[in-house]
């Protein structure tokens, strides 16, 4: 029976996986090529990735909102993902209901991936559960390959807007049939919300770190994919080259979760891909980029397959729902600071992938330093350096929190004045009206 | 017999002037029942805004002990206003449109009235205010409010049917002897001690 769900979860990751390809990597090209600017598309993925987060936070402080009759609601959002993806090349004339479409469609990811790893959660233990994500993410990298061979067939074979149009609806349909093989999935009608009450400090301290480390490889990983078309444009680089970084890196995706085992490998796996980053913007020959994005995504894994290996480890003391919130969040997180990087701090593509770099290295340095499964120094002053890490990171969170409750306050506050003098100017402009003053 | 009948349609016509005037008092009514209705609601939504927008709070973090009414009421009294306007003017201009100029007029002198109210009772809570703020000596507070009866008093002559002469006569004369009374007071608020000491002085030399 587990054989059974586990090639369920597999086949469902491979169909998704397609969907996940065509829309994702279709949805930027299309902006642009619809005459969308560089700002709008910076503030389309500012907005979701906040609105994500903010999902994100929400199922953190409130797991039962995702705790009860999983199946269900995993099928529901699982669906209406679909739709609402379906829905953007439909706002395409109108940039405000594109952004909101987007958020929309964006945040639905969020409880989804939290539904789908508490499915896996509530069948498997550790061991499993890492086989099922190798499992998975080969499927998916492998189904992301005929999905992108599709979109650039499609995209060449037929004109704007109908390609999209055909690319989205039949993406969508193989997407629903990954909603459907969901369905004979066994899952508990209510799982284990437990909040952390009796978490012990070096529970608490890996788990914040392994987040701080996650997301911090997802910032990496953002900002490069944001900063590497426009940095191959600067080398002249042939468009096809552009469009192979995708496919090259899906390649690498299937290849690599066989690679590394054991979380040695894994810190190798950080560290060559540190090395493959910061190596992007030396190397001027652009078909070497395509060797370099299938080494990104063949490396990239190691630190997947890290944080799934200690939140699968502690999921009973972190109860499932959290413990997927991490897995899932991080990506958000990742793409809000890299889509603040690239909209505020630096739009020129070297200083973007320095920053990728630098947010690399800094992952990496948390797990030679601060996690002890994975740290090159001894155990007792791995924690120590996980007790640094995590005090600096919660202070900032304290501090970050605190300073948007305030902000969100007074702007509440300001609205709900300038609302007042509104309703009072509006009744007074209709008296004036009819009075013929 | 032919008095009767003129009474008769007399009565006919007045009952017909009636009939017809019906719907138009109809549609007066719904004009009111339905502005009653808003008031009601618009009440409720200034209310909860000026709670959500701490306007309170913040009033009286200016002013200690904040103002002597809520501000919600304030609000609420305008907008209320506003809408028993509109619903006047509405009712004007179906029953009698003739008037509609004369309403405007009425208006007016209704909107002059209301600001020399307001005026008013900035002053009056401007004082009361700085009162409790500052803790003002019993002197000083009477002549604050013989200040502000002036003031009062110089805006309220702009109600009155009086001839613009008069009118710039009296407040010409409010005007002088407001400067002279503010004069006087600052000489003794400034000179006080000096001349008390002064006179005491003088009153030890001659003995």
């Amino acid at each position: 029976m587990k054989g059974f769900g586990k090639l369920l979860m597999v086949l469902e990751a491979f169909f998704g996986g397609f969907y996940v390809a065509v829309t994702r990597n279709l949805f930027v090209p299309m902006l642009v090529y619809s005459g969308y600017s560089l700002q709008i598309l910076s503030l389309v993925t500012l907005a979701a990735a906040s609105v994500s987060i903010l999902a994100s936070y929400l199922i953190y402080r409130k797991p039962e909102i995702v705790g009860f009759k999983v199946k269900y609601k995993l099928l529901f959002f699982h669906t209406l993902e679909r739709f609402f993806w379906l829905s953007l090349p439909l706002m395409l004339g109108n940039p405000n209901l594109m952004i909101v479409a987007y958020t929309i469609a964006q945040t639905i990811t969020i409880p989804v991936g939290v539904l789908v790893t508490v499915a896996i959660f509530s069948q498997y233990d550790e061991a499993d559960f890492i086989d099922l994500v190798v499992k998975r993410t080969a499927a998916s990298s492998s189904a992301s390959i005929l999905g992108m061979v599709f979109s650039t067939y499609l995209t060449a074979e037929f004109l704007a807007p109908e390609s999209y149009f055909i690319a989205y609806l039949s993406s969508t349909l193989i997407g629903l049939v990954s909603t459907a093989v969901l369905i004979p999935y066994k899952i508990p009608l209510n799982t284990d919300v437990q909040t952390e009450v009796n978490i012990s400090e070096e529970v608490e301290v890996k788990k914040i770190n392994t987040f701080i480390l996650f997301a911090c490889m997802m910032v990496g990983s953002n900002i490069l994919g944001l900063a590497w078309s426009p940095f191959l444009k600067s080398l002249n680089a042939p468009v096809y080259i552009a469009v192979g970084l995708s496919l090259a890196g899906s390649v690498g995706g299937t290849v690599g979760p066989y690679l590394w085992k054991g979380y040695r490998q894994y810190l190798i796996a950080i560290a060559a891909n540190v090395i493959v980053t910061s190596s992007v913007m030396f190397i001027t020959l652009p078909q070497l980029h395509l060797i370099l994005s299938f080494m990104a995504s063949m490396t990239f894994i190691g630190v997947n397959l890290i944080a799934t290996s200690i939140y699968a480890r502690y999921v009973k003391v972190l109860g499932m729902v959290k413990a997927s919130m991490f897995l899932t969040s991080a990506n958000a997180f990742g793409l809000f600071i890299a889509s603040f990087i690239t909209s505020f701090v630096t739009n020129e593509p070297t200083t973007a992938i320095i920053f990728s770099t630098i947010f690399r290295l800094l992952a990496l340095s948390i797990a030679l330093l601060a996690i002890p499964e994975t740290a090159v120094v001894s155990t007792p002053t791995a924690y120590e350096f996980g007790r640094v890490v995590y005090s600096s990171s919660v202070l900032g969170y304290t501090f970050a929190v605190e300073t948007s409750k305030s902000t969100i306050k007074f702007t509440v506050e300001v609205l709900a004045l300038t609302f007042l003098l509104m309703v009072l100017y509006f009744i007074y402009r209709i008296a004036g009206l009819i009075v013929g003053v | 017999m032919a008095f009767l009948n003129e009474i008769l349609a007399e009565l006919n016509d007045i009952l017909h002037e009636v009939i017809s005037l019906f719907p138009k008092l109809a549609l007066v009514i719904l004009i009111f029942a339905i502005s009653l209705i808003l008031i009601k609601y618009v009440d409720k939504l200034i209310r909860w805004l000026v709670k959500i927008s701490k306007l309170e709070e913040f009033v009286k973090g200016i002013l200690p002990g904040g103002l002597r009414i809520p501000i919600s009421y304030v609000f609420s009294i305008l907008a209320n206003s506003g809408v028993l306007i509109t619903a006047t003017a509405l009712a004007i201009r179906i029953f009698v449109p003739e008037y509609t100029q004369l309403y405007r007029e009425a208006l007016d002198y209704l909107a002059r009235i209301a600001s020399v109210i307001v005026i008013s009772l900035i002053f009056i809570f401007g004082l009361d205010a700085l009162i409790r703020s500052v803790k003002l000596e019993k002197k000083l507070d009477s002549f604050l409010l013989m200040i502000t009866f002036l003031l009062i008093l110089a805006v309220l002559i702009d109600l009155t049917a009086l001839s613009t002469e008069t009118k710039s006569a009296l407040d010409f004369g409010i005007a002088i002897g407001m400067g002279l009374a503010i004069g006087a007071f600052a000489v003794w608020l400034f000179f006080s001690e000096h001349l008390t000491m002064t006179r005491s002085s003088e009153a030890i030399n001659k003995n």
